[in-house]
Order: structure tokens, then sequence, then C-alpha cells
């Protein structure tokens, strides 16, 4: 059985390679196995050896879609090499392919899976298509104590709240439109603050917050738009923009943005868990990483008695090692793809997947 | 008094509030209360509970009047930190746990039901905000709406389509296991209300303009 996977990401800007270890567990099999039942193997334990990325950055406006395949297509092979140096590996000892089937942009993704492709026909080893958000997902539950978590995953392109029901990652509320990421980055732009903005979103926010002029007004009321567990942000983005060119100040508006959009965001995962009847939390996604935001979700879970967790930075960013990880649970499971049944879906539905792998 | 209620009991916390049992003019009664939420910004929470108290108190009466059973509203207490509705107390069982563990023929009656109820809210200008089968109660033989805080008055196609999407994305993650409901939710719905098809149609487009449809 495969020990090593290498995953491919490439669903949007970031470019990533990782390799993961799939160790034994140290866990000892589930106790008082009758005669006659098959003991269990013990679970895996995914030891990231490398996780190697770069991200195209567009020199104005928006990702450009084949311009980002571009890039991925000029990096791939040398972060591939990077990624196998920093595991002190070489191609030979790698014993599975993982990448990114989807959801996410047509050239990139079609770019990451040629390579993906290319490398098993060469190795003659096997390959395994991966969803994307689930890839969050799984890490998680992978590398912090969550076990049966629902994941608020928000990044440019996604912003979903997944939990595990009856064999599928069911979404339980994502956006109608557009993702949150998305959302500050066009914001920023309208301020003329180069990808990605939040970073940037959030120094102002907090500069705000922390501002004791007492001429600026605190807080601009923004549309707060939730429906039953869904979300839509382009609303929000208008009004933003409208309130810009009318002058508000723009401190108040990165900390009024923040506070109305992160609002929505821990209130629909709060909904969330209380409808599925879960008691973990995890935040995943590059919008993981605002400071804000993980305080008002680990809030939030602490006021009802439930736990958060948050990978690392690395991991919870758009990263090979999450493709690796699930990819080789995945074909431990059982699960297999000729190559013919790899191709690209840039719709690719959380809950199409049947997980048997759990 | 032949029912003494024990004042105050918690029964039960949601997801934005608490519910407890009250007596109400030596009625038994239940009192929602928004609790505020501490993750929040204190200004954006109280705009939020008090905007939502004031709305479900309406349409918890408007729904009763288009002809959706829903509990009476006794008090509303929009005080700074109340924010609370005193309302009938309704003896009954969450539609989510009856559809669990019902027969077919039941489940089916039960959807047709939803159907019928959506159907005639919206045909009364009525939209939910927040239609899961945790926010419907049976009881003696009739379904009740409740939780109206993220509903609205509205006729427009495009809000009514989205209600019935909220539905359909919590009703498949809940009852994944029930094959054909949600058509027969669909069915009852065009029944009752005239623009149905017409909003049905809608919500597929929606469904079809987001992030992850194929």
């Amino acid at each position: 059985m495969p020990v090593l996977c290498l995953g491919i990401e490439g669903t949007a800007h970031t470019l990533g390679v990782g390799i993961v270890e799939g160790g034994p567990d140290g866990a000892l099999p589930p106790k008082g196995n009758a005669p006659g039942r098959r003991t269990r193997e013990a679970p895996l334990k995914c030891i990231v050896r490398s996780n190697e990325m770069v991200t195209y950055v567009p020199l104005e406006g928006g990702i450009h879609p084949r311009e980002a395949a571009n890039h991925h297509a000029e990096h791939v092979l040398p972060t591939v090499k990077q990624a196998l140096e920093k595991a002190n590996l070489t191609l030979k000892d790698i014993d599975l392919i993982a990448f990114s089937q989807g959801p996410g942009l047509g050239p990139c993704l079609r770019t990451a899976a040629t390579a993906a492709r290319a490398l098993a026909a060469s190795l003659r080893v096997p390959i395994i298509g991966v969803n994307h958000c689930i890839a969050h997902l799984e890490i998680g539950t992978a590398t912090t104590p969550a076990k049966d978590p629902v994941l608020l995953y928000v990044s440019g392109g996604n912003t979903q709240v997944i939990a595990f029901v009856e064999g599928r990652y069911r979404v339980f509320g994502e956006t109608l439109d557009i993702g949150v990421g998305n959302m500050l980055d066009k914001f920023g732009r309208s301020l003329g603050i180069p990808f990605p903005a939040g970073p940037v979103l959030e120094r102002n926010a907090a500069l705000h917050r922390d501002s004791v002029d007492s001429t600026i007004p605190q807080f601009i009321e923004l549309p707060y738009s939730v429906k039953g567990m869904d979300l839509a942000f382009s609303g929000i983005l208008t009004a933003a923009e409208a309130k810009l060119r009318d002058g508000a100040s723009v401190p108040a508006l990165c900390y009024s943005m923040q506070e109305t959009v992160f609002a929505m965001l821990v209130e629909v995962t709060e909904r969330a868990m209380a409808h599925a009847e879960k008691g973990e939390v995890l935040l995943g996604g590059g919008v993981a990483s605002n400071t804000r935001l993980r305080d008002m979700l680990a809030r939030m879970a602490s006021d009802r008695g439930a736990k958060m967790h948050v990978p690392e930075r690395k991991l919870c960013v758009d990263n090979g090692a999450m493709i690796a990880w699930t990819g080789l649970k995945m074909y431990k499971a059982g699960v297999r793809m000729p190559m013919d049944k790899t191709q690209i879906r840039q719709r690719f539905r959380t809950d199409e997947v049947e997980v048997t792998w759990r | 008094m032949n029912d003494p209620v024990e004042e105050g009991k918690l029964v039960g916390r949601g997801a934005e509030a608490e519910l407890r049992l009250v007596e109400w003019m030596g009625r038994k009664a239940l009192a929602k209360r928004r609790v505020p939420k501490g993750y929040r910004l204190p200004e954006l929470d109280r705009s939020l509970r008090h905007g939502r108290t004031k709305v479900e108190a309406r349409l918890l009466r408007d729904a009763r009047a288009a002809g959706v059973p829903t509990p009476l509203v006794y008090d509303v207490d929009l005080a700074e930190d109340s924010c609370t509705i005193t309302m009938e107390y309704i003896e009954g069982e969450q539609v989510k746990r009856l559809l669990n563990r019902g027969s077919k023929a039941e489940t089916k009656k039960l959807c047709r039901i939803i159907g019928e109820s959506v159907g005639r809210l919206h045909a009364g200008g009525i939209v939910h905000g927040d239609l899961t089968t945790s926010n419907m109660l049976w009881s003696e033989g009739r379904m009740y709406f409740i939780d109206f805080g993220l509903g609205g008055l509205s006729e427009e196609l495009e809000v009514q389509g989205v209600d019935i999407r909220v539905l359909k994305e919590a009703f498949t993650s809940t009852h994944a296991q029930l094959k054909g409901a949600f058509e027969e939710i669909l069915k009852g719905y065009e029944s009752t209300f005239k623009g149905g098809r017409e909003a049905v149609a809608r919500m597929k487009e929606i469904t079809a303009r987001g992030r992850y449809s194929e």
C-alpha cells in the first residue's frame, strides 16, 4: 500500500506541491475484537514531509485565469523538485499522485491535472483527483484535535459551511454570489490596495478600532445579508463602494466591513452547528489568517461550550499537502481512479463525493 | 391552577435565542429572548436583535392571517437588553424529528403540508427567511411555523426563489435519506401559490448562478 503521496494543488492563484507520508498512528486497534470480526487497520497518521507553494499575483485587477495557468505551468516542475528536496526524497519514492480536480478555474485546474497525469504515467503509480473543499476539511481534522467539526471554509473563491452527515460532506450554507475573500479583494482594489487585500484591510480596521479620533463614526452600517444559512456579499460591496464615493472614512469602512461580514460568517456557522448538532468548529481557507475572524469564531464557540480549531497557516491556505493527504486517505479506503476519470471539474460540488474513507 | 409552570425554566436554546417556559396571565407561555452575542460588535448586535424581534412578532401574526398556524403572540418587549417575544406555548414535535422516523406515507403527507404552508406564506406576501424543518412544529394535526426573525414582507420573485432555495438546501442536507420528498414539497407549494411554478423556476436559476453548480 502506498505510503508516500505527492499532491498538486492548482485551483486558483496558488500552485502547491506537498508530500505526505501516511504513517501508523500508534493508536491500538479497537478493543474487544470478537472472533471472526476483521481487525481494523490502525488509522493513518498524517506526516507532512514537505509543502511548497508559489502564488500568482496579478499586476493589476483581478485574477486572469489563463495568466495564472501559465504561471502554474512555469512553476510546476521546479516546485515538484523543491518539494522532493525538502522531503529528502526522489521521484522514485513516490507511491501515489493526487491533484485538485475542482472546484476552481478551468485553465489552472487543467495545468495541475496535466502535470499530475504526466507524473503518474511516467512513474507508473496510481492517480487520484481530490475535491479541493473536502481537502481543506481533511487536513484540518488530521492536524488539529478536531474530529467531527463544522468547517467554515473562507477563501477568495470559496465560502462554505460544511459538515459530515450521513456518508457525505454536506453544504449547510454557502455564498449565493461571490466568495468572501474575493469581495474583500474587490473592495481593496477600489481603495488601490493590491491583491491580496485582506491583510491591509485588517490593519486599517485595527487602527480604526484603536483610534481615539471621535470625529469619525466608529461603525458605518452596511447591508447584513444572511438567508437562512446562506450568505450574499455583492450587495455589501456595492454599498461600501457607494459610501466611499460619498467620502466616508476609509479606516472606518474597513472596520465596518470586517465587523459586518465576519458577523455574518460566524452567525451562519453557529446556526449550522445548532442544526447539525456538532460541538466543534474548524476554520480553513486564506481568510482564516484574519485575527479578528478567529477571535469572533472562538468567542462564539466558547459561548456555546464548543471547541474551535485552526490548522497552521501553511495548511490553511491552498496547499499541496492537503491534496496529498486526502488522496492518500481515499486510496487507502479503496478509491481508484482510471486515467479517463481524471477530467477536471470546475464546479465540483462538495456533497457529490461519496465519502467511503471515514 | 391545574398545570403549574415551573417559572423561567429553560426549555431550549437555538443558535440565537433562549426559550423559557413562563406564565402569562395564568396561561402557560413561551418566552423567546434573543440573547446578546459577544462575538459581534454591540451596536450591530443590538440592531440585529431588535430588528429581528420586531419582524418576527409581526410575521407571526401575518402568517396566521395568511392561513399558516403560528403561536399567538402575547407580548413583545423591545427594551434594549430584552428583545423578548412571549407567545403561546405549542406542545408539539419538530418536523425534523418526525421526518427522520416517520413512515413513507406519513413523510409524503408532511412534505405536502410543508409545501402548502410555504405556498400560503408566499401567496400572502410573506417570506420566512429560514425555512428548515427545525422551524416547523407538528401539534394536534396542525403544522406550526416558527422563527420568522430572518423573514420579511415581499412579493418579489427573487426573494421567494431564495426562500425556497434555503428550504431545499436545508432539507436535502438534513434529510438526505428521503428520496423524492422535496418534489412532494414543491407539489404542495405550487398547489397553494399561483406564482409557485415561476418561483420554482427562479430558484433553479439562482442555484445555477451559484459558485458550485454544474
